[in-house]
């Protein structure tokens, strides 16, 4: 266990690094064609020098030299020695997909792969286009008519913002502070800081000139885009001056032979930025929000206690006792409360984490396919419980895979069908309430009912009788089922054997929804619905044949009372009309062959897992609760149903409904006939 | 080893002391549709879902006649929890490992019985906890 430990500490850090690297490349990439800025090149530089070093620390050869030429790949950027043209771009994109390659591998144990292969292949590539040379301009830094001895202290780095700024018109000056030996540190931190609202700090030199010697002096080289009286307004506080720089004024006295002051290195600061979080397993989490779900039965015992001694009257407790009991019993449940949420607060976290890795595959997918399409994201702050977002990925991945390969038509369809050239591809995620809707939708030809129809006939799905029948809904809820697949031939792109019925599966076991909206000619969306978590749940409580059950409102769409007279039979089963749509209807009972029970009317669950909805019929509504789902025991894995088995408070085990078994049990009949959805 | 020895229906069991955890008045039982016929159902012992086996529908054994005095004996078996529903706990006896039989094969065996205790003059049936929990 100890040995183990290292690496998935290597792991998780690594994999943050490589997570921040690819968040900022996104915004690299999205801004092609613009000068890069400093600040952002920095960070990518110093993300990829941390993951060098990490990584070589514990010995990952392949990431380390990959991480060591995206480094080099930077500094030349930074240094502005290589151009960030698009082949550089895209190279740089490709690393940190392979950086996670290498990273699933290691984490897997594994040594050899194609991801190795790949790892290996892009560090030559990277490196073959920094040899290409750099484009050698003539230095305008020579006009600036700074001293030797200035230019001599200045690093590389330093020598080539000065230069981007003369050659930009910016207005060079020096900055001159004096400050006391006794608090110079802050006070160069401060000003640094207020200057940097306005300027850019080129360097910091130390200057000799100080007055005396309990003062030290700095020349801060500044770029500032802003007016001289601005300038003064901002120094005015430190006591700073400056003086112009440019080429024409005669050079400033330099003097500058002092050592350059450390003032905190790179890999110092981006050390720091990383302790500010603890990682924390995932697992650990569980067992904390089991122990709340524990602590808030005690809360309903306390309160019902209080509640007794208050009824009790003279006979019972003393009154006042019973009042703070009761006070006691409030401030404890707020409190609970409180702790509650914020443990779901601390499993959530943003949709972010997963959308920037799909849009650098997107990306990759754009450039693969040759279709003119703009991808458009959205919502990467909501936020979701980190199992259900991670589980995400491979949905999502295989929506927009879609969209792009099938969804959108080549610029020539497109144009002939007198839309844009351009397709767009859209990924968007609001939140609702207790719920997160995601959208991946692209604006293509839209699903083909015909074709879908036909497929169907030809592997066996529906009925010839039953196709002609079918709504444009019911047709098109037909792509999840398993092995379908309208394309002919099988692309490069999504047509790796999986089909929208994994996509399905995958949902169903985050309890989800997913609906399709598709206009011929407009376009097709999906939409997907989620729970915000699912560690603890809301439930509601129901009674069928004087037994109790928790049905986890997550999949409860609403509940509907109708009297069994309102019920129609269509091929031997009951089905209920909802506004117009019909959705199959079972009574608990049946499903659980318990005695029925007569009733005047049916109190309808109406739940829906994927595209699929049913009603479940019970016959009293007791109400809601929060609860924590602990798993029936092994004897009972075969049982299907019941997603485990949770504690009301009386201290009786209440089973938990599996609604998505419930549903996909009601609904496989349905499949080979498919006469309902 | 010792030896918990109860009674289901007429009939005399022992289990292993090692694999109980504790032995508790039967507690309220909720019924698990589709479950197998001899679990009875779970029940909620401090937080934990515990299903619970009736040894004597499980054993196929008849009504006691001498008046149950119900008990759930809690088994552990690893991270497993069962609890077996019994007609009475009679005692806890230290027995040589001599004196456990193989169970006797052929006619009205069970797979859940794994050997005969022989100790004080009675004949017991040695219950396989692990058997019963699946």
């Amino acid at each position: 266990m100890s040995e183990k430990k290292p690496v998935t500490e290597f792991l998780a850090e690594a994999t943050e690094i490589v997570e921040g690297l690819s968040r900022e490349l996104v915004v690299l990439d999205e801004h092609r064609g613009e000068e890069p800025e400093p600040d952002r090149l920095n960070s990518i530089f110093r993300a990829a020098h941390s993951l060098k070093g990490l990584s070589s620390l514990f010995g990952h050869e392949r990431i380390t030299r990959l991480a060591h030429v995206l480094e080099d790949a930077l500094d030349a950027l930074r240094l502005g020695k290589v151009m960030a043209d698009d082949a550089l771009i895209d190279a740089f994109v490709d690393a940190v997909d392979a950086l996670s390659g290498l990273l699933t591998m290691a984490s897997r144990d594994e040594s050899e792969g194609p991801a190795a292969e790949r790892a290996v292949a892009l560090a030559q590539h990277i490196e073959s286009l920094l040899s290409q040379g750099p484009t050698p301009v003539e230095d305008p830094l020579k006009q600036l008519g700074l001293e030797p001895s200035v230019l001599h202290v200045l690093t590389e780095y330093e020598e080539h913002r000065l230069r981007e700024n003369v050659k930009k018109g910016v207005t060079l000056y020096k900055v001159r502070a004096v400050f006391s030996l006794d608090d110079f540190d802050q006070r160069l931190t401060a000003l640094t800081a207020a200057l940097k609202a306005i300027a850019e700090v080129v360097s910091t030199l130390p200057s000799a000139q100080a007055s005396d010697e309990s003062h030290i002096g700095f020349d801060l080289l500044t770029a500032c885009k802003q007016s001289a009286a601005e300038l003064t307004r901002v120094l005015a506080p430190y006591g700073a001056s400056h003086a112009l720089i440019s080429a024409s004024t005669a050079p400033p006295r330099p003097r500058p032979s002092a050592p350059r002051p450390e003032l905190g290195s790179s890999s110092e600061l981006s050390l720091r930025s990383l302790a500010q979080t603890v990682r924390v397993d995932i697992s650990r989490l569980d067992k904390l929000m089991a122990a709340v779900g524990d602590l808030l039965l005690t809360r309903s015992n306390i309160k019902r206690f209080a509640e007794g001694a208050r009824a009790a009257g003279p006979g019972g407790l003393h009154p006042l006792w019973a009042q703070e009991l009761a006070r006691e019993a409030r401030a404890l449940e707020r409190k609970l409360d409180d702790l509650q949420k914020g443990i779901l607060e601390v499993r959530m976290v943003p949709l972010g984490q997963v959308f920037d890795r799909l849009a650098r595959l997107v990306r990759r997918l754009l450039r693969e396919s040759g279709k003119e399409i703009d991808f458009e994201i959205s919502g990467g702050d909501v936020e979701l419980d980190k199992l259900i977002v991670e589980d995400l990925s491979d949905p999502l991945m295989h929506l927009l895979r879609n969209a792009i390969d099938h969804g959108i038509e080549t610029p020539e369809q497109r144009v002939a069908a007198g839309k844009s050239r351009r397709g767009r591809v859209r990924l968007y995620a609001t939140s609702e309430g207790n719920h997160v809707k995601i959208e991946v939708g692209d604006d293509g030809a839209g699903l083909d009912e015909a074709r879908i129809r036909d497929e169907a006939l030809k592997r066996g799905l529906v009925t010839a009788t039953k196709a002609p029948q079918m709504q444009r809904r019911e047709l098109l809820n037909l792509v999840f089922l398993p092995g379908f697949s309208t394309r002919k031939q099988v692309s490069e792109l999504s047509g790796r054997g999986v089909g929208l019925d994994v996509v399905k599966t995958n949902l169903q076991r985050l309890s989800g929804l997913i609906d399709i909206v598709s206009e011929p000619g407009q376009g097709t969306t999906f939409v997907l619905t989620l729970p915000l978590t699912l560690a603890i749940i809301r439930a509601l409580v129901v009674q069928a044949s004087g037994h109790t059950y928790a049905v986890p409102l997550n999949s409860v769409l609403e509940i509907v009372a109708v009297r069994p007279s309102e019920l129609r039979t269509v091929e031997h089963r009951q089905m209920l009309s909802v506004r117009g749509q019909t959705v199959p209807f079972v009574r608990l009972s049946q499903l659980f062959k318990l005695p029925l029970v007569e009733v005047q009317q049916h109190y309808v669950v109406l739940v829906g897992l994927a595209q699929h909805r049913m009603g479940l019929a019970v016959d009293a509504l007791l109400g809601q609760q929060d609860v924590v789902t602990k798993p029936l025991s092994a004897r009972l894995r075969d049982v299907r149903g019941f997603a485990g088995a949770t504690d009301l408070g009386d201290r009786r085990a209440v089973l938990v409904l599996d609604v998505p078994a419930l549903v996909s049990e009601m609904m496989r009949p349905a499949d080979a006939g498919m006469g309902n959805l | 080893m010792q030896l918990c020895a109860f009674r289901a229906g007429d009939e005399e069991l022992v289990v292993d002391i090692m694999r109980v955890q504790e032995i508790i008045a039967p507690l309220p039982l909720t019924a698990v549709p589709r479950s197998p016929r001899a679990i009875e159902g779970v029940v909620n012992l401090r937080g934990a879902i515990v299903p619970v086996v009736d040894v004597r529908k499980q054993l196929g054994l008849g009504e006691p006649k001498q008046a149950p005095r119900p008990r759930l004996i809690v088994c552990r078996v690893g991270p497993h929890l069962l609890g077996l529903r019994v007609d009475g706990v009679s005692t806890v006896f230290r027995a040589e490992r001599e004196s456990l039989k193989p169970a006797p094969m052929g006619q009205g065996s069970s797979p859940h019985i794994i050997g005969v205790c022989a100790a004080g003059g009675k004949l017991r049936l040695l219950l396989d906890v692990r058997a019963l929990l699946g």
